[in-house]
């Protein structure tokens, strides 16, 4: 498919091939450091928001389509720059965000021993994104952050991230799209797990899901990756069920 | 593989070992087999010797396979014998195959697998047979000591350094306190084995309630040099903390992460009832 002449956002639709792995809390930076030595390079830790849509109208019952949940995810910038542009402002603009739209797919039933996934996604250019999702007929339904640190190895994309909470927002002042919740001051983000425990993804990256040699070479270098770390932490395929993104 | 013919008697044993496959095997099977022994059944000590030239054995004593006085249980020791040597040869001549086999081609280099798994299978079919057809023709024997006797081939080298003489070494005749206290034990009555073992537990028990086991954790070096407490690995407050802290499951984060839905709220997943469905349980 060739790409479009100058687009105006990012599409990034791929199948994902993936392994996930449950770290405790305590081995979360030894975890890190062994990986970064595998890939030789210093991992790259971002904090993500990431906003959870579900669809306004609930599922007509004898209707076959499925919907599914909607993701808006954005990088926070980093707590430094916030307090350069602190001028009476709240500091975080959730409509300044630049946001992209992701829409994960169930894993397909599959013997291969990974996690296999559509994932469709669109970066947004200029614009607003949520107003643009509200019109799409979503609503949003949870908002979460994350902090991800990034490793690449070889086609492997080595994700290990912790999902944390915004604080309850305060009763007063109410202040505009607080329901979007702050990520400042990233020391008031909860950890979502109250064992603080970590997840490690292993996400190999496939342009279509027909390209069979493709998926294959994928899941060798999968599985290449898991008898790596054997030892250190088991990469096992995920429930499928747990990853289904489909409204109940 | 080899037998060995009761822990009673160390020194009469058979022995058989396959020589290396980088030596040319040679293997000479003496047959002394008593001309008259089928049509003279009383005669008790005729046993064939079994020598392999080993390819530099230090000392050599010939090995004797005695079986016992009494007739019935060997049938027919050339019979037997004939057998046994025929599959001795087929194993040395699949050996030498399997060795010309591994001589050809590239000098580093095994030659491929499907070249070498035949050979494999012939001479592990030759061995089954050959341990199958020891252990039926060569019946392991009662331990009777007496009837196990011990010939030297004539390169023993009785007169080297080593101090034992050979009458020393085939000797079967017990120290005499020994041989006393041998024939009393044979000769006693015969041991009610309950009693003895209940007898045997009731020491035991005793010994133990004398001896404090739980008081003294250090031992008498240790209390005596006055060490106060010995640093291990273990340790009773790591393991408190980490009873303490219950945390989510792998599952539940990913639902939260896909969802939206607190772990709280989350219904319960079905389970997966069609295989390939569900991941890869170890």
């Amino acid at each position: 498919m060739p790409p479009p002449s100058h687009p105006p956002y990012a599409q990034s639709t791929y199948h994902e091939l993936s392994l996930y792995s449950h770290i405790p809390a305590a081995r979360q930076p030894q975890i890190l450091r062994v990986i970064s030595g595998i890939t030789g390079m210093l991992p790259e830790t971002t904090l993500e928001h990431h906003l959870v849509y579900k669809p306004k109208r609930p599922r007509q019952p004898g209707q076959n389509a499925e919907l599914y949940y909607l993701q808006l995810i954005s990088i926070v910038p980093g707590e430094q720059k916030q307090e350069e542009e602190e001028e009476g402002k709240n500091g975080y603009d959730v409509k300044s965000q630049k946001w992209r739209m992701r829409l994960e797919d169930i894993p397909e039933v599959t013997r291969r021993p990974v996690t296999s996934r559509n994932v469709l996604g669109a970066g947004f250019g200029e614009g607003d994104a949520l107003g643009l999702v509200d019109s799409l007929g979503f609503m949003l339904q949870t908002t979460y952050f994350m902090t991800v640190s990034t490793l690449i190895h070889n086609n492997i994309i080595i994700t290990l991230s912790q999902v944390l909470l915004p604080p309850p927002p305060p009763p007063l002042p109410a202040a505009p799209n607080v329901q979007y919740g702050n990520p400042y001051p990233t020391s008031g983000l909860q950890p979502l797990d109250p064992a603080g425990s970590w997840v490690l993804k292993a996400a190999v990256r496939v342009q279509s899901h027909q390209d069979v040699e493709s998926i294959n070479t994928g899941t060798g270098e999968l599985k290449v990756f898991k008898e790596l770390m054997r030892g250190m932490c088991d990469l096992e395929v995920a429930e499928r069920l747990a990853l289904d993104t489909r409204i109940r | 593989m080899f037998r060995d013919l009761g822990e009673a008697s160390k020194r009469a044993y058979l022995h058989i070992i396959i020589p290396e496959v980088a030596h040319s095997s040679s293997i000479q099977f003496h047959h002394c087999l008593h001309p008259h022994l089928r049509s003279h059944h009383h005669h008790h000590h005729f046993p064939p010797t079994l020598a392999l030239a080993l390819p530099t054995p230090p000392l050599r004593i010939g090995k004797i396979y005695s079986f016992p006085a009494h007739y019935g249980v060997m049938e027919n020791p050339q019979r037997s014998l004939e057998s046994t040597r025929a599959r001795f040869n087929r194993l040395v001549s699949a050996l030498t195959a399997f060795d010309s086999a591994l001589r050809t081609g590239t000098p580093e280099q095994l030659p491929p697998w499907q070249t070498l798994q035949p050979h494999f299978n012939v001479l592990f079919s030759i061995l089954d047979s050959l341990s199958h057809t020891l252990n039926q023709q060569f019946p392991p024997p009662q331990i009777n000591t007496s009837a196990l006797v011990s010939y030297p081939l004539p390169s023993f080298p009785a007169n080297s350094q080593i101090q034992l003489s050979i009458s020393t070494l085939l000797n079967k005749k017990l120290n005499p306190i020994v041989q006393d206290w041998a024939l009393r034990a044979l000769n006693a009555p015969t041991v009610n084995n309950d009693d003895l073992w209940d007898r045997a537990r009731e020491i035991v028990q005793e010994q133990q309630e004398e001896r404090n086991w739980y008081d003294d954790i250090y031992s008498l070096e240790e209390q005596e040099a006055g060490t106060e407490g010995i640093e291990t690995g273990v340790s009773e407050e790591k393991q408190e903390k980490e009873e303490a802290i219950p945390g989510l499951k792998l599952e539940a984060i990913l639902r939260f992460m896909e969802t939206g839905v607190v772990p709280a709220d989350q219904p319960a997943l079905p389970m997966a009832a069609m295989p390939g469905t569900g991941p890869m349980k170890r």
